[in-house]
């Protein structure tokens, strides 16, 4: 479902006192936050978890909401980006979610006909690299390279300042770099 | 777009992720109109056609126009109470004092509850009454403050005691819990209004140093979750503290004055570990002495001891591995401070200086990057400690055996004041990132207030760990130092 700019600022604002609006606004938008929250979390019931967090903040916060169609895009992804953040603070989960990663993603390779195992492993790599860096690295990592935003939209986003934004992208592409090359060279685990 | 950008961006290129599910969008979607705040619905009768005919008389104008001004005075008015004010921990604490019921469940991800408890808080807002269910350990208890009665379906066994003698708790005084985080100072917790926890609003409170959750509901300001544990206030149902013995049982009485009973062999064996714990506290005790001296060897020897008995006591391994750190054995060190930073994390926490020490060890041993990784988890709490002594306890306990903790009384004291404490995580800071902004804790403390805020500026433009074992360090003020016995 594709509408103009106009159209969804005014879909935004009924939003606020119409269910109907609001189902509209949830359907034009669920993709793009799944999306974000698994390329986060790296596996799909915790994505579904935060992504329900992320549109029940949503729906509550709404009224508090002002702006047009792309600022709405960057306070939904500032929502996500929290309720993911949140939900890797949890010490005990985020260990589940690096060993569970690792063996959902291994496990995945036996029962992936046709799929490109090389890939797979590449997955596991860059989980267990990016989940190891900052979470404020992660949140630049992925509003960058996933949701493919230029640095002033990311600053936007994040309620920060474009120089900070770019030093701590510079900074988190050095480590995830390194990190990745170290465990493609070596084959293991880089923890 | 610089190199790193470019392999990164090349990297994530291919990589294939899990595709949104149209069942889950569908039953959330479904979920969001069912909780939609029914108070912002529009209202479907329009009226603009009544209005203007009502509008056509000079009279009804004017009285019109009175109406409004006074309709919009009411609705600033009202609107000024139907916002939410800001949320203070005070007000928790407040609550509480009205609070006599607590019910705290867990539950498992099936959504089986594996603990239930109910707490009868006292007027001093201390436990009272307490029943705890919990049969994924098979165990039972009530205590109506005279009688405790512990139940253990497994060994078909009633246990009674004086309640002056034995009891278990959850928290034995939730406001004052609260409190405590009021008093831990800026950063020691911190707050984030108008969320929701599972549909409902609510505040999410945080305690930085302990990495724990707590929701807090918007309208009684009391919390619905403490970490795993959810919360409601309902006075519980009739019988709830009373104490029923279930027929078949083998009874137990270990109460003053009551008929002696044979006991079964399990509760022998419990009571001889019990002697044992008694065993392991003298050698834990003295193990902290020989630490404290710098009898390294000893010590360690102490505390291995002290592990052997009781193998769940996370002090005896953390301070063993200090021990064999001073003494130059970081293999040992290192193997002792992960088995305890497993150990405690399984029961989802996390001690700060816990990993500080092993990255000490790390570093010593040439383990740069995994030294790394200990500390950049552990800079964030050393830079809140900055502000809060609180936050700073783990790590001066960790460094100071003799301060009085863990049940030790004989030639402890009371642990360093604030300008010590300050002073050692200043020294602490400077040896794991080369940073140095002038700290001194014989000037003022507006002088020294520029100092941690250059901390905290750093900490949040770069935040660099860089081993400087050669660091200057900050002199620390009368250092108190018992000697060990």
């Amino acid at each position: 479902m594709t509408i103009s700019e106009a159209e969804q600022t005014d879909l935004i604002q009924r939003a606020c006192t119409d269910p109907d609006a609001f189902a509209q606004l949830y359907l034009l938008h669920y993709n793009n936050v799944f999306n974000y929250c698994v390329r986060r979390l790296f596996d799909r019931h915790s994505a579904e978890d935060v992504t329900s967090t992320v549109f029940f903040k949503a729906m509550h916060s709404l009224s508090y909401f002002q702006g047009g169609a792309t600022d709405f895009r960057n306070w939904l992804l500032r929502i996500a980006t929290n309720a993911v953040n949140d939900h890797l603070r949890d010490t005990k989960r985020r260990a589940d979610v690096m060993q569970r990663v690792i063996r959902n993603t291994r496990a995945e390779s036996v029962f992936a006909i046709g799929t490109d195992d090389r890939l797979l492993e590449k997955k596991a790599h860059l989980k267990q690299a990016l989940l190891s860096l900052k979470p404020k690295y992660q949140n630049v990592i992925a509003l960058r390279f996933f949701e493919k935003m230029k640095l002033t939209e990311i600053a936007a986003c994040l309620g920060k300042n474009p120089s900070t934004i770019r030093t701590w992208l510079a900074r988190a592409t050095a480590k995830l770099r390194k990190k990745l090359n170290a465990a493609v060279n070596t084959g293991g685990s880089i923890l | 777009m610089n190199d790193n950008e470019k392999y990164i961006e090349e990297f994530v290129n291919d990589i294939p992720f899990d595709a949104p599910d149209g069942k889950h969008r569908d039953t959330l979607k479904k979920q969001l109109l069912s909780a939609f705040p029914k108070h912002r619905l529009q209202p479907t009768v329009r009226t603009v056609g009544v209005w203007r005919t009502i509008m056509k008389s000079p009279i009804t104008k004017l009285a019109a126009a009175a109406a409004i001004i006074v309709a919009v005075a009411l609705s600033i008015t009202v609107v000024d109470k139907l916002s939410p004010a800001a949320y203070a921990i005070e007000q928790t604490v407040e609550a509480f004092k009205n609070v006599q019921y607590m019910h705290i469940v867990r539950r498992d991800r099936a959504g089986n509850i594996e603990d239930e408890r109910w707490i009868e808080i006292g007027p001093d807002g201390i436990q009272a009454r307490y029943r705890q269910d919990t049969p994924e350990r098979n165990f039972f208890v009530v205590d109506d403050r005279q009688t405790v009665m512990v139940h253990h379906p497994d060994k078909n066994t009633v246990v009674l005691y004086d309640a002056n003698e034995k009891c278990w708790t959850w928290i034995y005084a939730p406001g004052k819990v609260f409190q405590e985080l009021a008093d831990g100072g800026p950063n020691y917790y911190t707050v984030e209004e108008n969320v929701h926890y599972k549909g409902r609003p609510a505040h999410h409170l945080r305690w930085v140093i302990g990495e724990m959750d707590i929701y807090i509901d918007p309208e009684s300001k009391l919390p619905i979750a403490f970490g795993d544990y959810e919360i409601d206030y309902e006075d519980p149902p009739e019988g709830t503290f009373d104490i029923v013995i279930p027929d078949g049982v083998i009874l137990v009485d270990k109460r003053p004055g009551a008929e002696p009973t044979p006991e079964p062999q399990w509760m022998i064996e419990e009571r001889e570990r019990e002697e044992r714990g008694k065993v392991a506290q003298a050698y834990f005790e003295d193990a902290r002495r020989a630490l404290a001296r710098g009898d390294y060897a000893q010590a360690a020897e102490l505390f291995s001891k002290t592990i052997e008995i009781s193998p769940g006591r996370n002090w005896a391994w953390l301070w063993m591995g200090k021990a064999l750190y001073e003494a130059g054995n970081y293999d040992a060190a290192i193997y002792r401070l992960s088995k305890v930073i497993d150990m405690i994390a399984e029961d989802g926490w996390t001690i700060p200086s816990y990993h500080f020490a092993r990255g000490l060890a790390y570093q010593a041993k040439g383990m740069t990057d995994m030294a790394k990784l200990d500390m950049e988890k552990v800079l964030p709490k050393m830079i809140v400690a900055l502000r809060s002594i609180k936050a700073a306890r783990s790590f001066d306990l960790a460094d100071d055996p003799l301060i009085r903790a863990d049940g030790m009384r004989e030639g402890c004291h009371e642990g360093p004041t604030k300008e010590q404490s300050l002073a050692m995580m200043i020294d602490r800071l400077r040896i794991i990132t080369s940073q140095n902004f002038g700290y001194d804790p014989y000037v003022s403390a507006e002088e020294n207030e520029q100092a941690i805020a250059a901390w905290e500026e750093w900490y949040e433009n770069s935040g660099e760990i860089e081993f400087t074992p050669d660091a200057e360090l900050v002199p620390i003020p009368e250092v108190v130092k018992e000697a060990g016995k």
